[in-house]
């Protein structure tokens, strides 16, 4: 049933979306005229208004529109006359890339620090380790890329600053998307291994003799990560519409980085192919976070069957 | 047992930099001595603490420190008003929604789903279009519209459980209007939540306008914003490492003390 309301759910958003996207566009300005370029005589842009189908009432022209969309025929880019679709499917790989590299650094250093801070004893250590994070807290992705840039690039020359080349170029694009996602995952699996270290199964171990090791890692780290699934998809799913001004300062050629590039130079079906790539990939990673949760932890799946 | 005396160490410093902000709100750029447009390209980057230039100048001679207070102006007027319109927006539709049938709450659910899907940077590009201009009411009403399900769905959960408490159902059963019933029973209910998520959405909201203004369609060209200062130093980071890092140590002050006042909200209401 789950899984048939999503589907629903997706096509309405879709639809949404791509109905108010289609009017907003229309909205900003003439295609024609950009098309046409700087010194085009009117008759010309009245010639490729009528090409481009665009002296038809919008309503016509949201009809052949919305009829296209079924087949997921996005027409061409304005631009260079490419398929727009392809060009957004051939974007997608880098954002991908820089969300999953993203992901797995995030829980590498999250996971450790999550558990660290749930079971310590508060002292100048904990404080000064919860101090770091609330600091970093404050400061916004992009600023961190700025200043990393400018100390790691620029002053040092230990890296690339921009581009998208070899494990160079990934390394400050990553730490400067996990910088403003850590600290939130950090603190949701600190309150996690804090809430399972009281629990009952916890006390269990305890008094059955386990090392204090064994019951963290065993015991109270699986807990602490499953309640943080459905923070990991949130986080996720932004980093894939989210990205826009990190993909434009490190000149990333992402989906964020095209959206940027076709929104501003009116280029309509690149921008209307973006957008129904990246609500896709929020359904799609919304559905397989709530999915993975019921999977792994056995109470959801419970629940549901007693719905 | 003896209670620990404790300054308010953190209540001063924070009370400390809301009047800073509201001097600065006050007088502007009047307080650097300088004006934030005027040009002096004899003396561009100058670095700080040359010739009563506290902070330095630009590339193009403007003094650094009062285009930082003037940006203050324009990030703290624009974060303020952004989060009171998705505030208004969000409290407004949870309560609807708490209050009528389930079908509503689905309704929301969808509305709330197709609002975050939507990219806020096309949202932003489109409306500052269609008002014909880049200003303070486009990029305000942009970051409203894109941001007011952060309040619908806490007032949504916090309010329905507040329906079904006995004051509440008491109050209803006497007849009174459902106007009275939200402002005088469920709001009070609901201040506690509401503050410390305001606190963190203007923080938020600090940073979406910069990140906005930073790619150039936020503010009006030219103008005075942190993030169009951290986008224009961008040319000039060897040689003038101060014009990168004066906003964005403004930006993070301003955004750190945001959150532990939201903290501090936060803990006291539990």
């Amino acid at each position: 049933m789950s899984a048939l309301r999503g589907l629903r759910d997706l096509v309405f958003v879709l639809l949404a979306t791509m109905t108010v996207l289609f009017f907003l566009l229309r909205l900003t300005g003439d295609p024609a005229v950009v098309l046409a370029g700087d010194g085009a005589s009117p008759a010309q842009v009245e010639a490729i208004r009528a090409e481009y189908g665009f002296d038809e009432p919008l309503l016509v022209q949201y009809a052949v529109y919305a009829g296209k969309l079924l087949t997921l025929d996005f027409g061409t880019s304005l631009a260079d006359g490419t398929p727009a679709l392809e060009k957004a499917l051939i974007s997608f790989p880098a954002t991908l890339f820089l969300a999953v590299m993203a992901l797995s650094v995030n829980l590498l250093i999250s996971l450790p620090a999550g558990l660290w801070l749930g079971q310590a004893r508060s002292g100048i250590a904990r404080r000064t380790v919860r101090g770091i994070i609330t600091v970093m807290q404050g400061f916004p992705g992009f600023v961190i890329a700025l200043l990393m840039i400018n100390a790691f690039a620029v002053g040092l020359e230990w890296l690339p600053t921009v581009g998208f080349g070899g494990p160079a170029t990934w390394i400050l694009p990553t730490l400067s998307v996990v910088s403003f996602l850590a600290p939130k995952l950090i603190r949701v699996i600190e309150a996690n291994t804090y809430a399972a270290l009281t629990s009952n199964y916890v006390r269990t171990a305890k008094a059955s003799g386990a090392p204090d090791n064994v019951i963290l890692w065993r015991h109270v780290a699986p807990n602490a990560l499953l309640g943080a699934i459905a923070l990991v998809g949130a986080e996720f799913a932004f980093m894939l519409t989210g990205l826009v001004v990190i993909e434009t300062i490190f000149a990333w050629p992402g989906i964020g980085w095209l959206l940027v590039q076709s929104t501003l130079s009116l280029d309509f079906p690149v921008v209307q192919a973006v957008v129904f790539l990246m609500v896709v990939g929020v359904f799609a990673t919304n559905a397989l976070a709530e999915h993975l949760q019921a999977a792994l932890d056995p109470r959801i799946g419970n629940a549901r069957g007693a719905d | 047992m003896r209670a620990p005396r404790r300054i308010p160490v953190l209540a001063l410093v924070l009370t400390l930099v809301g009047i800073a902000c509201l001097v600065i709100m006050v007088f502007g750029d009047a307080l650097s001595g300088h004006d934030h447009r005027a040009m002096n390209l004899d003396r561009r980057l100058a670095p700080p603490l040359t010739d009563g230039h506290l902070l330095g100048t630009d590339e193009l001679g403007r003094d650094v420190l009062a285009r930082l207070l003037t940006g203050l102006r324009w990030s703290v007027a624009t974060a303020l008003s952004a989060t009171f319109i998705a505030f208004m927006i969000g409290t407004t539709f949870g309560l609807v929604a708490a209050r009528g049938q389930s079908a509503l709450g689905g309704v929301m659910r969808l509305l709330t789903t197709f609002t975050q899907a939507f990219p806020p940077f096309v949202l932003a590009v489109t409306v500052i279009a269609v008002m014909g201009d880049a200003g303070f009411f486009s990029i305000v009403l942009t970051l409203g519209l894109v941001t007011w399900p952060v309040f619908s769905r806490v007032v949504y959960a916090e309010a329905r459980s507040l329906f079904e408490r006995e004051h509440v159902l008491a109050a209803e059963m006497t007849g009174m209007p459902a106007i009275r019933l939200f402002v005088r029973h469920v709001l009070p209910g609901l201040v506690p939540s509401l503050s410390v998520l305001v606190v963190f959405h203007f923080a938020d909201m600090i940073v979406a306008e910069s990140a906005l203004s930073f790619l150039g369609i936020g503010a009006p060209l030219g103008a005075a914003t942190w993030g169009a200062m951290l986008s224009e130093s961008r040319g000039y980071m060897l040689s003038a490492p101060w014009l990168t890092l004066s906003p964005a140590l403004a930006m993070v002050a301003i955004i750190v003390c945001a959150h532990a006042l939201g903290q501090h909200l936060r803990n006291a209401s539990r």
